[in-house]
């Protein structure tokens, strides 16, 4: 895994983490107290539901005693009672017409019978017996909700019975309100529901479960049945609002992770590529150390751990760099030691004929002045020839380190003609800068070190499907030296680390038949030109060969 | 005119269910067709001149129980007639159309654009004498009669083979001899658009409003059934009542398929009409009384456009009744109370009654009839197979101003001003 990815995962996990647990958290706490305070309000309207039962089961008592009252007074209903045909269309009338002025939706008056004698909800339900409905009433002593039947249909009311004796007999009153009017006008806190329920209503037992109930006996006369069973005023709350809220915090709760998680990866990728930009460059440089290359600058101003392992890199480099002077002096002295015992022995044994002829003459002067003439012409041909031999031999080893030439060079009409000379299965992609330079350089060694480069890229490219080599010459500066650097780039399978670090050596070579003297030879030639060389590879990125060479002075 | 020529022609406004009429007359046409054979030629133009008619004797004048009015004064002024809105149309229709003869409320034949009538030695040939105050002639009825298939189908049914006009003479041949006048004459389908332009009332109906407010307007003629109102007119100064004839009966109408409570009815029928009419109905009412028109409908059974009734899959008896009709209503109830509670009582727009009646919505109704009916065929719309059971009959009171004028009560309960036939 990177450190950017470590990096990465390490602050997705330090703000995510947390904040999930503060959101579930705030929304278990939130869910607490809505539930708590939900249920406060379900047990204040529960109460409220009881004390307008109660006072509406006390408005009907009331109103159901002023008509008892009334009815016991009443002359034409004492005789209707006592079966007077003359008033027996007013005692059917009666209960409608005070239904009617006493604000009620259900009346009826029975005899001790059970007996219909007038029916305000139901007019022409007289003379039907319905005990049932004061016995109810009685036995619940208080409020009864009543299903009455009527002509249409039924009507569902909040009853009470009042009764009254009248000529030796007891009559009963039942009445009532309507119970929707009561449902309706029942006080309800905000997103409460009140409704009514019977038993066997499976929706409004599980709507219990969260809210409350007020019990109430209920009698459902239009179905029949004349036993009372119960019914309940359920106060629910609508769950939809608690629902409602529990969505928006969680909502909300993923946006704020989302948002959190997207602001620290970015924070995590900018904090990665802030530490990750200086160790990469750091790297780049440590890459590009190699004994000619040994002028990175790792100076910083950083005073952080990257600016420390920067400068300890410089000092090791400046230790290399030193050990490489050190090492190409022990070279250099190494070399001229050979050179010089070759020297040396060559020139004695140039020297040897020439120190016999001489001390032959001195012989001959000594012992024969005057066969000195003859003896030295005959001995001419063996001071001639030994002569010859040293010049030979100086000539040979002038040629040895021939002087090179620091001409201007248009390197552009160099690479030119370089590109020409090659092969045409191996053309070379020009890109040659227009406002290129001239470099200090021999004109024939530049050409040579051209050729050997280009035709290591040919090579390396031969066999490689879309394989390309190309060379780019561009200007650069170092510091503050203009330079024009040279770069031969081909598309080849490119050389590992181990191969990079013995490609200068001689004799080491990866082209079959190759003698692994080309680089070596070249890089020489390169440095011999007061310039560098430089590899850039990777296994499968092919390589590029960089060759910087200072830029001859422009003319005063 | 032969009625085969009659029927080449338009027809009478206000008339309803003309398929019916029209599949009456053709049953009828099934046993006319030997007899019609033998008196073609007289509507051929084959016939001789018709007889000379005997100057028909005086025609009667209306009972005396049928005239209401304290003053006694003919007017020819415009009344004010209000009336519940289900009675609105008959009575409008009974002042906007003038028939040969009409019907006294006791039934009795009175003139009407006839004159006087009489028939002759056979009593098939019925020849009526138009008023002079009668604007158009004998031809003109004919043309009248002649220009809808409606009133040919009536005519049919009603046994008139057919009619010739002459002058002010109107000679109708019947089928059968008869010794009185034929109360089919007196039929609004028969009739003649009322000359002149004005109309001789004007109808106000209720619409919801409590009645007695419009008494305190003082209008020439109240008709109502509500016991309140009367109670109140009766406190008034003001005004006569005046009772109506029973002209209104109501039946239980037990659709064929349904599920009828027969049972409740059957148990104790005058018991439970009388307590129907005594303590159900809040109007004037008493238990029906036969004879009923519709006892015999033999002659028009299998030609009537009956509709099969189909009742509804539900476990509910359902007893439908007009809506605006205060007692049909309150026997609906009654019935239903007197049930279980799968039964109900639904109240119904005129429209939508005459639909679920026909179609077989429900599977009983309270139906408002005509205690007389002059076209039993014609009348007796409602299902084959339907069971009718007689309950109650009412009427209505009419509420008069003391010093209005004087009003004919028809057979139908229908007011007319006293005023002679097509005056203004």
């Amino acid at each position: 895994m990177s450190f950017r990815a470590r990096l990465l995962v390490a602050f997705g996990v330090a703000v995510v983490v947390p904040l999930l647990v503060f959101a579930v958290g705030v929304r278990r706490e939130m869910d607490r107290r809505l539930t708590a305070e939900y249920r406060a309000r379900v047990d204040a309207s529960v109460q409220a539901v009881r004390s307008q039962l109660d006072r509406e089961s006390g408005d009907v008592a009331g109103r159901l005693s002023a008509l008892s009252s009334a009815l016991s007074k009443d002359n034409r209903f004492r005789l209707a009672v006592q079966h007077d045909p003359a008033a027996r269309r007013y005692l059917l009338d009666l209960a409608g017409d005070a239904m009617r002025v006493s604000g009620l939706s259900f009346l009826e008056i029975q005899d001790s019978a059970g007996r219909v004698l007038s029916s305000g909800h139901f007019r022409n339900a007289f003379d039907q017996i319905e005990p049932a409905l004061p016995r109810a009433l009685r036995s619940a002593g208080g409020a009864v909700l009543v299903r009455a039947r009527t002509a249409t249909g039924s009507t569902m009311v909040i009853a009470r019975l009042d009764s009254f004796r009248l000529a030796g007999a007891r009559f009963t009153v039942a009445g009532g309100a309507p119970a929707d009017r009561f449902v309706e006008r029942l006080p309800r806190a905000r997103d409460l529901r009140i409704s009514l329920s019977f038993a066997g209503d499976s929706v409004a037992r599980a709507d219990t479960a969260a809210g409350g109930d007020v019990m109430i006996p209920f009698l459902d006369l239009a179905a029949g049945d004349s036993t009372a069973g119960r019914a309940r005023l359920v106060v629910t709350g609508s769950p939809g609002t608690l629902d409602s809220l529990r969505r928006s915090v969680t909502s909300w709760s993923l946006l704020a992770v989302a948002v959190t998680a997207a602001l620290a990866l970015l924070l995590a990728a900018w904090l990665a590529a802030r530490v990750n930009r200086p160790i990469a460059e750091l790297a780049k440089k440590t890459a590009a150390i190699d004994l000619d290359r040994l002028d990175q600058d790792f100076s910083t101003t950083r005073h952080d751990e990257i600016g420390a392992f920067s400068r300890l890199l410089g000092a090791m480099t400046d230790r290399l760099r030193l050990g490489a002077a050190r090492l190409r002096d022990a070279e250099r002295r190494a070399a001229m030691g050979d050179l010089a015992r070759q020297v040396n022995h060559d020139i004695k044994n140039g020297l040897a004929p020439i120190r016999h002829v001489l001390r032959h003459l001195d012989e001959v002067a000594r012992a024969n002045p005057g066969a000195l003439a003859g003896v030295l012409a005959d001995r001419r041909g063996t001071l001639d020839s030994s002569l010859t031999y040293l010049d030979t031999l100086a000539r040979s080893y002038a040629g040895l380190s021939p002087a090179l030439r620091s001409d201007p060079c248009d390197v552009n009409a160099i690479v030119k003609e370089v590109a020409r000379a090659s092969t045409p299965a191996t053309a070379l992609g020009l890109a040659l800068s227009a406002d290129l330079p001239p470099a200090a350089a021999d004109r024939l060694v530049l050409r040579r070190i051209l050729e050997n480069l280009a035709g290591n890229a040919a090579d390396s490219v031969a066999g490689v499907e879309g394989g390309a080599v190309s060379v780019i010459t561009e200007s650069a500066t170092r510091d503050g030296e203009r330079l024009v650097r040279i770069v031969i780039a081909d598309t080849g399978p490119g050389m590992s680390r181990d191969e990079l670090n013995r490609a200068f050596d001689d004799f080491s070579t990866t082209k079959p038949g190759g003698t692994g003297l080309g680089l070596s030879i070249v890089r020489r030639l390169v440095l011999d030109l007061g310039g560098t060389l430089r590899l850039e590879t990777e296994p499968g990125t092919g390589t590029r060969a960089i060759v910087e060479l200072p830029a001859a002075e422009a003319p005063r | 005119m032969h009625f085969d020529q009659l029927r080449e022609h338009g027809g009478l406004p206000g008339v309803r269910d003309e398929n019916a009429l029209e599949s009456l007359a053709r049953a009828r046409q099934k046993w006319l067709v030997p007899a019609l054979a033998t008196l073609m030629w007289s509507g051929c133009g084959h016939s001789a001149p018709p007889p000379p008619a005997p100057e028909p004797p005086a025609p009667p004048s209306p009972a005396g129980a049928c005239l209401i009015g304290t003053s006694g004064v003919v007017s020819h002024d415009l009344l004010t007639v209000v009336v519940p809105q289900q009675d609105s149309a008959a009575i409008a229709s009974a002042n906007d159309y003038d028939t040969l003869i009409r019907l006294d409320c006791e039934g009795r034949a009175i003139p009407g654009l006839a004159s006087s009538w009489g028939h002759d030695s056979t009593g098939t040939v019925w020849t009526f004498v138009l008023s002079d105050s009668t604007g158009a002639g004998a031809a003109a009825v004919t043309s009248a009669w002649s220009s809808s298939d409606t009133v040919s189908a009536v005519l049919r049914v009603s046994g008139v083979k057919a009619a010739e006009a002459a002058g002010r003479r109107l000679a109708v041949t019947l089928e059968q001899p008869s010794e009185a006048v034929p109360t089919i004459f007196a039929d609004r389908a028969l009739g003649l658009p009322h000359p002149g332009a004005a109309p001789s009332i004007v109808v106000h109906t209720t619409d919801g409003r409590d009645a007695r407010d419009l008494l305190d307007d003082s209008p020439d003629v109240l008709v109502t059934a509500d016991p309140d109102v009367l109670d109140y007119a009766s406190k008034l100064p003001r005004t006569v009542l005046t009772p109506l004839p029973w002209d209104k009966v109501y039946v239980l109408l037990l659709a064929p398929e349904g599920r009828p409570p027969a049972d409740l009815i059957s148990a104790d029928s005058v018991r439970f009409r009388t307590e129907l009419a005594s303590d159900v109905v809040r109007a004037d009412a008493r238990p029906a009384r036969p004879p009923y028109w519709w006892s015999d409908l033999s002659g028009c059974s299998d030609s009537t456009a009956r509709v099969p009734v189909e009742t509804g899959g539900t476990s509910q008896v359902t007893i439908g009744y007009p809506a605006a009709d205060a007692a049909a209503r309150s026997l609906a109830e009654r019935i239903v109370a007197l049930g279980d509670s799968s039964w109900f009582a639904r109240g119904l727009a005129t429209h939508d009654f005459e639909t679920a009646l026909h179609g077989g919505a429900m599977d009983a109704y309270i139906l408002p009839l005509p205690r007389r009916s002059l076209v039993p065929c014609r009348d007796a719309s409602w299902p084959e197979g339907a069971t009718l059971v007689p309950l109650v009959e009412t009427h209505r009171t009419a509420i008069l101003r003391k010093d209005g004028p004087a009003l004919v009560v028809g057979g139908d309960g229908t007011l007319r001003p006293d005023a002679p036939p097509g005056g203004p």
